[in-house]
């Protein structure tokens, strides 16, 4: 399977049509529908019958389907949202490695009975709490639907550790670091961002979004995901390698293959030092440079497609 | 942990005579050989054959020697370069325990095979071959440069009772961690903290320095070097690893503390009770002081007695 690309994602409420129904236009690799925090509990139910709805939604603009359910009742939300379609189950506020198993064994089961091929379904493991924190490596490592991990940030991250949030600096130094690392450990794609200085909060600012986006990318990191409309198009364009990095990439590899056949191991190619590690980091961004170019012409051949089915219907 | 003074490793790729050259005139403290990064797989075999008589000019410069094998060829490697002068291996890219054990066996097997010991301290008059203690047996230095080694840090140290000493190696290589903004290599601050704990909890020594995003690390210029030398020190590393000798007066004058703050720390001694944490801490930074001195006169004794 190749490495999936999710430089962009919102979360939204999954019983908002206004959200819903414009989601595929947004130009997101993935959508995340939620059933937990932005929905009421009134409308927890209501909220469940709508993930068939919200599927035929964001596949029209070829965004990837995660739906995020409650950790509190997974038997009740993971039956109303593992359907064909759906790339990813979130679990948030993970804590423990045992929540995990029991989330893998029910989606398991309904890939089963409602004749999805085995695996298909992906889990993602949110750590917002300190236990989670402390049982990170537990949680990773609990079932091979998990593909990425990060460390523990954000509002609830925060409302656990008792601390303020946008103070200015990083204090979610350990818990990224921590998350990071066993990512790195067990082979998964390491998900979190930069830290950048941010004291305003405001989750629709364009400008800090491409400035993280593209420190981010810079520092090998490869996944972004929001809340507002406006991060998006920074993150899809900021977590895209540029042209010069690809035209560039081509030429270390050129370089080293040289140094190799000479039976050299590391060169001086314009005041850098090249080895087999800059090289495999040019193979890599090329890669990636190439899964984004993939992702970016389905996505805008299936919006195309649905505008045009659109028009005609009108 | 407390052992031998070690500022400068100085990494040198065993095929390359000018560069073996180098290193025996560059006044590192431990001269790394290498047998795997800097090496081409077509060269390691002129590497192998290098290394008895490289561990006996190296250790007559005044340097303690230590090997670092490639994982996958390391029973080759081993075989290679366990001979009198050796002090210890370096082994990157360990990932599991079974290696770390597995290199301990060859190890025995070839001091064994070849009455090899660790030899004394530079400079001391103890005889190589007096009665082998545990304090004898050759060393491992363990390069947790991949993630899962990082993350089993300290299972991986507890399968030997030869490991003395880790490092982060090439970590920002090999595990892909790039600079920020900042001017910091990405998760870094937090890797070497938790190499330092790890390290100071199971008395092992952490080698490493406080590199930066730009200064490119092991062949990082005399000035990029020195800093991170002097902040190394100050985060709770002893010496650090390197693989240019223009790094290596850097690398000894940064983990040294200065004659400023040798000066300030009488002053505190003289003035602290000596129950209190801040009469401890310059305590053992004027002994450490001694150490560094005393080991630079070592290497002056030896090299003295080398060029007569």
């Amino acid at each position: 399977m190749p490495r999936p690309v999710r430089r962009s994602g919102l979360t939204m409420p999954i019983n908002n049509p206004r959200f819903v129904d414009r989601s595929w236009t947004r130009d997101c690799d993935y959508l995340n529908f939620d059933l937990e925090d932005s929905v009421p509990q009134s409308q927890k139910d209501y909220a469940r019958s709508q993930v068939r709805h919200a599927i035929v939604q964001g596949q029209k603009g070829a965004a990837e389907i995660n739906i995020r359910i409650n950790c509190a009742y997974p038997d009740a939300d993971v039956p109303a949202a593992v359907w064909p379609g759906v790339n990813q189950i979130n679990f948030p506020k993970a804590e423990t490695g045992a929540q995990i198993r029991h989330l893998d064994a029910l989606i398991t089961e309904l890939e089963r009975v409602r004749g999805i091929r085995p695996g298909t379904v992906r889990i993602g493991a949110t750590v917002e709490t300190t236990l989670g924190v402390a049982n990170s490596y537990e949680i990773a490592s609990a079932s091979p639907r998990i593909d990425a991990f990060g460390g523990g940030t954000g509002y609830d991250m925060s409302m656990d550790m008792g601390i303020e949030m946008f103070v200015g600096f990083d204090q979610f130094v350990y818990n990224r670091g921590e998350g990071e690392l066993i990512a790195l450990a067990l082979g998964l794609e390491r998900e979190g961002g930069v830290y950048m200085s941010d004291t305003t909060g405001n989750v629709g600012n364009a400008e800090l979004s491409i400035k993280r986006a593209e420190a981010s990318r810079k520092a090998g990191l490869r996944t972004g995901g929001g809340l507002h409309p406006n991060v998006v198009a920074p993150q899809n364009l900021g977590l895209t390698p540029t042209v010069n990095e690809v035209e560039d990439a081509h030429r270390v590899l050129s370089f080293f293959a040289d140094l190799d056949q000479r039976a050299e191991t590391e060169g001086d190619m314009d005041g850098r030092i090249v080895d087999k590690y800059e090289a495999a980091k040019a193979e890599e961004l090329i890669e990636w440079a190439s899964l984004c170019a993939h992702r970016d012409a389905e996505k805008s051949a299936a919006r195309e497609q649905t505008a045009a089915e659109l028009d005609e219907q009108n | 942990m407390r052992g031998s003074v070690r500022r400068s490793w100085l990494i040198v790729p065993a095929h390359d005579n000018d560069r073996l050259a180098e290193a025996a005139s560059s006044n590192a403290d431990v001269v790394v050989l290498d047998l795997q990064d800097t090496v081409h797989d077509s060269s390691k075999h002129v590497a192998r054959d290098n290394i008895r008589d490289a561990i006996s000019d190296m250790r007559d410069a005044g340097s303690e020697v230590f090997v670092r094998v490639d994982i996958e060829l390391i029973y080759a490697d081993l075989v290679a370069s366990v001979w009198r002068g050796l002090t210890g291996i370096v082994i990157p890219g360990v990932t599991n325990v079974e290696q770390v054990m597995d290199a301990d066996s060859i190890l025995t097997d070839l001091e064994s095979q070849r009455g090899v010991v660790k030899p004394p301290p530079v400079g001391d008059v103890r005889e190589a071959d007096d009665p082998r203690g545990p304090e004898q047996a050759l060393e491992i230095h363990l390069s947790l440069d991949t993630g899962r080694g990082n993350w089993d840090a300290q299972q991986l140290i507890k399968a030997s009772n030869r490991v003395k000493s880790i490092s982060l190696g090439r970590a920002d290589l090999v595990m892909d961690l790039r600079g920020e903004p900042s001017g910091d290599l990405h998760q870094m601050e937090y890797l070497m903290q938790r190499l330092i704990v790890i390290a100071n909890a199971l008395n092992v020594e952490p080698v490493g320095a406080w590199w930066r995003a730009t200064s490119r690390g092991l062949v990082a210029g005399y000035d990029d070097t020195l800093q991170a030398a002097i902040d190394g020190r100050m985060a709770g590393f002893r010496g650090g690893l390197c693989m240019r000798t223009r790094q290596v007066k850097p690398m000894n004058t940064g983990y040294t503390p200065s004659a400023d703050e040798v000066s300030h720390a009488e002053e505190v001694v003289a003035r602290e009770p000596t129950y209190s944490p801040m009469s401890g801490i310059a305590s053992d930074l004027i002994a450490w002081s001694e150490e560094c001195q005393n080991r630079n006169r070592s290497k002056s004794i030896v090299t003295a007695q080398r060029n007569q």
